[in-house]
């Protein structure tokens, strides 16, 4: 016997063990449950598709319904069995049988693997490919550490290639590694509840190689589309941009182009100029000194003074020399420039005002009594 | 002869059945599963896959497993 062989029988010792712990005391009657509802639900559709004039539907239900029928039956003669156990296969299989089942999934998977340590056992599938879309290799792992673990074992994606809207999706129907069971909920609990090992690995395979595109988490024709950051659409990958400035994904609807620099981007990475109202990327676009209004370079003026940049609502005209300057360095209407001329004509005069008073004076005194005869005021 | 079937298709069952001693896995399946396409099915005796006409003796297992089973 090969390690592997003698690691597969302290493996089976130890599932029996945990199968006989959770051994319930009465009879299980859930499946037999399950397969009577299924039962009412094909009569249901049978009534309405006859109804309604389906009768090739109708046939094809009434096929299935038979078939529902049978499995019910024997479901109940298994019920009864229960409360016969001579002659019936035992819920808790032996470690023989056990055994042979761990060393049959070589047979079934690529790989499998027993941890003795961890308590898990686990196979893995090939590459799961859904109409056209490689979803990789999975790993089914079940673990016998407690009943808990054996009902909730684990999908794991070894090659993920998840839903591009869900990275937690790596398959149809498995979301956050756990398979959501649909058709086969039934079948695979009963074969874990009866330890039949390999039926249930091969039954969670058959599950991840089957598509229900009416159920899924994530479609596969939508596999590859992405949500629109701004209107949260689905969009296909054919159909969307990556904004150029913050790189966030968006539709063709929602993207807008740079009337500057020509950069596709989303709604938050564009805006409008306050002058002309073209659309311009943050990159483009600069503001106001005074307003802070968004302006395109365009539509924004220096201040010949102060040299910042304003829009056309915060500068005005210079009453002399009209040019456009800031409302800060414009004083009383007049730039910086036209003040200080206006001040210099001014200043001669004010000088000359005080000495023209003299003279004014000094010539009243002269005129009204002159200093000396034959005297008079000569000015420098 | 009994032997134990495994029907994992629908609510699934495990039972011994009684066959007639040259049953064959293609008549037992037509017994049991009642299915036109034999190839929709993964059909193990003791395990292993077998061909159809293989002749099945007593305390067999045999299982048949729908290839296509629908999550949701």
């Amino acid at each position: 016997m090969n390690e592997h062989q003698r690691n597969a029988l302290r493996a089976a010792v130890l599932i029996r063990e945990l199968l006989v712990q959770a051994k319930p005391e009465g009879p299980n009657t859930e499946s037999t449950a399950l397969a009577w509802e299924e039962c009412r639900r094909l009569a249901r559709r049978i009534t309405m598709a006859a109804r309604r004039g389906w009768h090739l539907a109708a046939r094809q239900l009434r096929e299935q319904l038979a078939y529902a029928v049978s499995t019910c039956r024997r479901s109940l003669e298994n019920l009864a069995g229960q409360l016969d156990p001579i002659g019936h296969p035992s819920t808790v299989p032996s470690e023989r049988e056990l055994h042979e089942d761990i060393l049959a999934l070589e047979e079934e998977f690529d790989d499998t693997e027993i941890c003795l340590k961890g308590k898990t056992l686990s196979v893995t599938t090939d590459s799961i490919i859904l109409e056209g879309v490689n979803l990789g290799r999975f790993e089914i792992v079940l673990g016998w550490q407690s009943r808990t673990d054996w009902d909730a074992y684990k999908v794991v994606a070894l090659d993920p290639n998840p839903a591009a809207s869900d990275s937690e999706t790596t398959h149809p129907h498995v979301q956050s590694d756990d398979l959501c069971e649909g058709d086969g909920k039934v079948v695979i609990r009963r074969a874990l509840g009866e330890g039949r090992l390999v039926d249930f690995f091969v039954l969670v395979r058959q599950v991840l190689q089957t598509y229900n595109p009416g159920s899924a988490y994530v479609a596969l024709d939508e596999w590859n589309a992405i949500r629109c950051k701004d209107c949260d659409a689905l969009v296909s990958e054919d159909y969307h941009y990556a904004c150029d400035r913050c790189g966030s994904d968006v539709c063709s609807e929602c993207s807008d182009q740079c009337a500057e620099c020509g950069a596709w981007c989303c709604s938050e990475c564009v805006s409008i100029c306050g002058g002309c109202h073209d659309r311009y990327c943050g990159e483009c676009l600069n503001r106001c000194d005074d307003c802070g209004e968004p302006s395109c370079q365009h539509c924004l003026q220096a201040c010949p003074h102060c040299a910042k940049l304003f829009c056309a609502t915060c500068m005005s005209a210079c009453e002399k020399c009209h040019q456009s300057f800031c409302q800060e360095c414009l004083d009383y209407d007049q730039c910086p420039k036209c003040r200080k001329a206006n001040e210099e004509e001014a200043r001669p005069a004010e000088e000359a005002a005080p000495a023209m008073a003299g003279a004014a004076r000094a010539f009243s005194r002269a005129t009204l009594q002159p200093l000396r005869l034959g005297e008079a005021v000569v000015r420098a | 002869m009994k032997i134990l079937v495994i029907n994992n298709d629908g609510g699934g069952f495990a039972d011994y059945v009684e066959v007639t001693e040259g049953t064959t896995v293609h008549e037992l399946f037509d017994q049991q599963i009642r299915s036109p396409y034999p190839e929709n099915y993964l059909i193990r005796v003791n395990r292993q896959p077998v061909p159809a006409d293989q002749v099945l003796r007593e305390g067999d297992r045999v299982s048949f497993t729908p290839t296509k089973i629908e999550g949701a």
